[in-house]
C-alpha cells in the first residue's frame, strides 16, 4: 500500500519542485533583465549625475573596490562592449573617489586584454573631462593611472591616484601555491650577501613575510588596503576564486540587477550599492 | 542541551516542503557563520553568554535538521582567533561554555555513535587552553571512525591561520624531501588543512545580515554559493534552512553552467600522486598521535 502511495506521490513532488523553481524564475531577475534595453550610454548622459555625487552621500566610501564578473563566455561575441562597460564602471568608481580597483573574472579574459582596457579607460577619462568642460561643471583632474600587475605604463614617477589590478583565477589559490614554492626556493638560496631579507634565513617564516609575498604576487604590494567592498556581477552569488587571502573582511554585495547581463547596469544602481556600505 | 537534538519536531507542512525540495540537489557540505548571538542577547535583555547559550541551542536544532535533510557535512564557525581580543569576561565565559559543551559531547558518546557522527575540530590547537584541548581531542578520537555524517567545529580558527599552517607543513615536506616542488598544488595544500578529509563546500551561510566571510573558509568558499540572511542566529528556523537549500539548488545550476575548470587539471603522474598521498598520511598520523596522547590524558585531568 505504501509503495502505491509513494508511486502516486512521487510525480506530485517532482511537479511541485518544478513549479517552485519556475515561479522563482519568473520572480527573479532573468526575466526582468531580458527586457532591459541593451545600450551603450555615453558618458555625457551620466556626467551630471556623477557631478552631483559627493562624499557626504556615502556612510563609508571604500578605498579599494573589487569588481567580480561572471558569465563571460556567453558574451564572447560582445567582448569589446563588455570591456568598454567594465571601463565605464571603473570610471564611475573613480568619479566617486575610489582610488584602488581590483577587477576579476575567473577566466582572466579582462586580464589578457589589459592593454585594451588601458586604452578604453584613458579614453573614457578624457571624455569625462571634455564632458565636464562642455557642461560647465567642475573639472576633475585626470588621474595618474597604474595597472598594478603590468609594466606598460611605468614611465610616471610619483604617486598614482588610480590603481587598477586585473586578476584571473591563477592569482587566487594558484597564486598562494606559487608563493609557497617561491618562498621555499628563497629560503634554500638565502645567503647573507645576496640581498634577500634576513627573514628568509629563518626557516620558520613569519606571517608578515608570507603576507608580503602573497600581496606582491598579485600586484597588491602597491596598494595599502584589501578590498573593502566586492560587487559580484553575474548570476550566482559566489566569489569564484577571487583572491581568497584578501577577502577576510570584504563586504560582498550581490544584487539581482547586477546579473546576468551586467552590461545593462546603470549608474544609479551602482551608486545605490556603494551608498549602502 | 544535547549537541544534536533527539526529536524531529518539524510540522507536517515542513516535512512536505522538505519532500518537495529533495527532488533537487541537496548540498552535501554546508558552512555556517553563527552570527548574531550578542545582538540577540542585547535585544532580549540577556547576558552575552546567555545569547551564546541560545546560539548553541539553535546549533543543536540545526544539526538535527541537517541530518533529516540529508546534509552529511556541516562546518560551524564557533570561535575565531580574533575573538580572543574580546573582553576577558566574555572570553572566559565562552571558554567555560565551550568546556561544558564538549564535556556534554563526551557524555553523549552513545548517541553520537548511534547517529554515526564524526567530529573534527579545525583551528589552531596551540591557542586552546589545555583542559579544553583534552576534551576536544577525546571527542575527535572517540568519533574518528564514524562515517554517516561529519561535524567540523572551527575553534580558535581563522582561514589565514589555516592557510599559513598548511604552507608551513608543505615547506617542512619540501625540506625533508617527502615531496618535490612539482608535487605542490592547490589540492595538496588544501588537504594539508585537515586531519580528516573533507567534502567540497557547497554553500556558506551567514546570519545577522553581515555580508562578510570574516576569515572563515576563505580558501574553501572559492567556488561556493554564498547565502547571507538577515535573521539573527538564535532566531534561525527550519524555514530559513529550507530557503538556503532552495537557493543552493538555483545557484548550483548556474555555477555548473559556468563550466569552471578544476584547479589542477594537468595530468599527474602516479609517482607524484603516491608522494602526495604519503606526505598527507604522514602529517595526519603525526597529528593523530598528538590527539591520541591528549585524549588519553582525559582521565588524569578530570
Amino acid at each position: 500500500m505504501s509503495s502505491y502511495l509513494e508511486l502516486f506521490l512521487g510525480p506530485i513532488k517532482v511537479l511541485a519542485w518544478l513549479i517552485l523553481h519556475f515561479i522563482w524564475k519568473i520572480k527573479k531577475f532573468e526575466f526582468q533583465t531580458l527586457f532591459r534595453k541593451s545600450w551603450e550610454p555615453s558618458i555625457y548622459t551620466e556626467i551630471k549625475t556623477l557631478a552631483q555625487i559627493s562624499k557626504e552621500d556615502f556612510r563609508k566610501l571604500p578605498q579599494h573596490l573589487a569588481l567580480v564578473f561572471h558569465n563571460f563566455e556567453e558574451e564572447q561575441l560582445l567582448k569589446a562592449i563588455i570591456l568598454k562597460n567594465v571601463a565605464r564602471i571603473i570610471t564611475w568608481a573613480w568619479m566617486m573617489d575610489i582610488h584602488i580597483i581590483s577587477v576579476y573574472d575567473e577566466k582572466g579574459i579582462i586580464k589578457t586584454n589589459a592593454s585594451r582596457m588601458h586604452k578604453f579607460i584613458t579614453t573614457l577619462l578624457e571624455e569625462v573631462q571634455a564632458a565636464q568642460s562642455a557642461k560647465n561643471l567642475k573639472i576633475k583632474d585626470l588621474p595618474s593611472l597604474k595597472f598594478c600587475n603590468f609594466t606598460f605604463n611605468n614611465k610616471f614617477e610619483g604617486n598614482y591616484t588610480l590603481k587598477i589590478v586585473l586578476l584571473g583565477e591563477d592569482d587566487g589559490k594558484q597564486g598562494i601555491v606559487s608563493v609557497t614554492k617561491d618562498l621555499f626556493q628563497k629560503g634554500l638560496n638565502y645567503r647573507p650577501t645576496n640581498g634577500l631579507s634576513e627573514a628568509f634565513n629563518n626557516k620558520a617564516l613569519d606571517f608578515v613575510t608570507w603576507e608580503t609575498a602573497i600581496n606582491k604576487n598579485v600586484g597588491l604590494d602597491w596598494c595599502d588596503t584589501e578590498p573593502e567592498l566586492m560587487m559580484v556581477f553575474g548570476n550566482v552569488n559566489s566569489t569564484l576564486g577571487f583572491l581568497p587571502w584578501h577577502i577576510r573582511l570584504t563586504e560582498i554585495q550581490y544584487e539581482n540587477f547586477l546579473a546576468p547581463y551586467f552590461v545593462r547596469v546603470n549608474l544609479r544602481e551602482f551608486f545605490g550599492i556603494i551608498a549602502k556600505v | 542541551m544535547s549537541w544534536i537534538k533527539d526529536q524531529d519536531d518539524r510540522s507536517w507542512v515542513q516535512k512536505l516542503c522538505t519532500a518537495v525540495l529533495k527532488q533537487g540537489l541537496i548540498p552535501q557540505h554546508v558552512g555556517f557563520i553563527l552570527d548574531g548571538n550578542r545582538r540577540y542577547a542585547r535585544g532580549q535583555n540577556l547576558q552575552t553568554v546567555e545569547g551564546h547559550r541560545k546560539g548553541f541551542e539553535k546549533l543543536s536544532d540545526t544539526l538535527r535538521w541537517c541530518l533529516d535533510l540529508g546534509i552529511t557535512e556541516v562546518t560551524v564557525f564557533v570561535f575565531s582567533i580574533e575573538n580572543f581580543k574580546r573582553s576577558e569576561e566574555e572570553v572566559s565565559g565562552l571558554m567555560k561554555l565551550a568546556k561544558e559543551k564538549f564535556q556534554k559531547l563526551l557524555d553523549e558518546e552513545e548517541n553520537l555513535m548511534n547517529e554515526g557522527v564524526c567530529v573534527q575540530i579545525v583551528g589552531d590547537w596551540s591557542l586552546v587552553p589545555e583542559d579544553l584541548r583534552i576534551l576536544m581531542a577525546k571527542a575527535m578520537y572517540m568519533t574518528r571512525n564514524n562515517t554517516r555524517a561529519k561535524l567540523n567545529v572551527a575553534f580558535a580558527y581563522t582561514s589565514r591561520n589555516e592557510i599559513t599552517r598548511g604552507m608551513k607543513l608543505i615547506h617542512q615536506g619540501l625540506l625533508d624531501g617527502s615531496i618535490l616542488e612539482d608535487d605542490v598544488d592547490c589540492k595538496l595544500l588544501e588537504e594539508s588543512f585537515y586531519i580528516l578529509p573533507s567534502k567540497p563546500l557547497d554553500i556558506l551561510v551567514r546570519t545577522s545580515g553581515e555580508k562578510r566571510l570574516s576569515d572563515f573558509l576563505l580558501w574553501q568558499s572559492a567556488e561556493t554559493v554564498l547565502c547571507f540572511t538577515n535573521v539573527l542566529w538564535p532566531e534561525f528556523t527550519y524555514w530559513h534552512l529550507l530557503s538556503v537549500v532552495f537557493q543552493f539548488q538555483i545557484d548550483k545550476r548556474n555555477l555548473m553552467h559556468l563550466n569552471l575548470k578544476a584547479n589542477d587539471l594537468q595530468v599527474t603522474d602516479l609517482a607524484m600522486e603516491q608522494r602526495q598521498h604519503k606526505f598527507i598520511e604522514k602529517i595526519r598520523q603525526q597529528q593523530w598521535k598528538i590527539i591520541a596522547d591528549d585524549a588519553s590524558r582525559i582521565n588524569s585531568s578530570l
